[in-house]
């Protein structure tokens, strides 16, 4: 816990580009809106230099929605919670942009992608730390970062995603510090596709 | 004690030799064909005193000899060890007993899987000692309600444990992000 450098940036600019990622997930049903898909995945924030940790220690996992921008990009939008030790004390609010590397990710209903590819997805994360522990007040983080995801098998034209092996690396604005943090595995089940898509 | 061993050889040849047939399936359910397995879960706890916060990965070997269609029962062993932060130090090595309560091919989670699977539900009971420390034992108490057997093995996500101290006294609880089993030959 000593670690842990919890240090509120509340930059304008990233609050901003949150909002940007926020409106694209929202836009979603224009021209070239495909999809909408439930994600749950695993995440682990690793001790960086100096000491330095995004969150404190213990499992944590994400659930959220990702929708098709593009046959190739897509927008994520999740609530990263911890589990143990003290569930929901630290959260996540998690927005990215992910780009299908090897293959398109969805096209349409009736044409299939190849069932592998990779991803890799840019994104900002806003902490919210010791929620609700007693004693400590609440402090927030903003984090930027980059992941590549080497393993994407399935996709949602078959109806559901799996990636696992996830690796990244954020940066916190407030802390100024860096570290590296993984998804071990992740699931994409297929909602809905919207109206212009087949 | 002779007596005892005998009948030990005796279930070990029963598992070696003649386990895989002891299972026997009624129509229109799903269950493993093989009896050796290994595991790999992603977990961590709310125990203080017993168990540090933190991720830990509990890779695991075993042998499901006892297959019906009702129920099985596997014996495991395991290595649990701090992941994050990684303390090899604090490994602890553990036995479990495994007891599948069913295999159920209609349930409603089957729109979430492109193809059949079985809802397998588990309870387990385990109990870890730290070789290399004087660390209390841990024992834990396992259900694993979204268990999903899928023809090489067993799915399971959101697991909880509940943990007590050598004295069988409560220590706290844990969490299981995924526990995958696969059947090996």
């Amino acid at each position: 816990m000593e670690n842990v450098i919890k240090t509120g940036t509340g930059t304008k600019t990233m609050c901003l580009l949150f909002a940007v990622i926020a409106l694209l997930f929202g836009a979603a049903p224009g021209p070239g809106a495909q999809d909408l898909s439930f994600s749950v995945s695993t995440w682990s924030f690793f001790e960086g230099a100096g000491g330095y940790r995004p969150a404190d220690p213990g499992c944590y996992g994400e659930i959220g929605a990702t929708v098709g921008l593009t046959p190739r990009i897509e927008a994520d939008l999740g609530l990263i919670g911890s589990i143990t030790p003290s569930p929901a004390n630290t959260l996540f609010f998690n927005a990215g942009i992910s780009y299908s590397i090897i293959g398109k990710r969805y096209i349409d209903s009736v044409e299939p992608t190849g069932l592998f590819s990779m991803l890799l997805t840019a994104g900002v994360m806003e902490g919210f730390h010791d929620v609700w522990q007693s004693g400590a007040p609440m402090s927030t983080s903003t984090h930027l970062y980059l992941k590549l995801t080497p393993f994407s098998v399935g996709s949602l034209y078959y109806g559901k995603r799996d990636r696992c092996f996830s690796v990244g690396v954020q940066y916190d604005i407030g802390a100024s510090a860096w570290s590296l943090f993984t998804t071990i595995i992740a699931s994409d089940i297929f909602l809905a596709k919207f109206g212009n898509s087949r | 004690m002779k007596h005892r061993g005998f009948v030990a050889l005796f279930v070990a040849a029963l598992a070696l030799g003649g386990g895989d047939r002891l299972y026997g399936q009624a129509a229109g359910r799903l269950g493993p064909s093989n009896i050796f397995y290994s595991s790999v879960a992603l977990q961590g706890f709310s125990a203080p005193g017993l168990a540090d916060e933190g991720e830990y990965v509990n890779l695991g070997v075993g042998i499901d000899p006892f297959q019906t269609a009702g129920a099985s029962c596997a014996f495991g062993l395991h290595w649990l060890f701090p992941f994050n932060p990684f303390n090899i130090a604090a490994s602890r090595i553990g036995l479990s007993v495994d007891l599948t309560i069913g295999r159920f091919l209609q349930h409603p989670l089957n729109a979430l899987f492109m193809r059949k699977v079985s809802l397998a539900p588990m309870v387990s009971l385990s109990g870890y000692i730290q070789p290399a420390s004087a660390g209390s034992p841990m024992l834990l108490v396992t259900c694993q309600p979204l268990r999903f057997f899928s023809g090489d093995g067993y799915y399971s996500a959101a697991a909880v444990d509940i943990a007590f101290d050598a004295g069988l006294q409560y220590r706290g609880w844990g969490f299981r992000l995924f526990d995958f089993t696969y059947f090996i030959r």
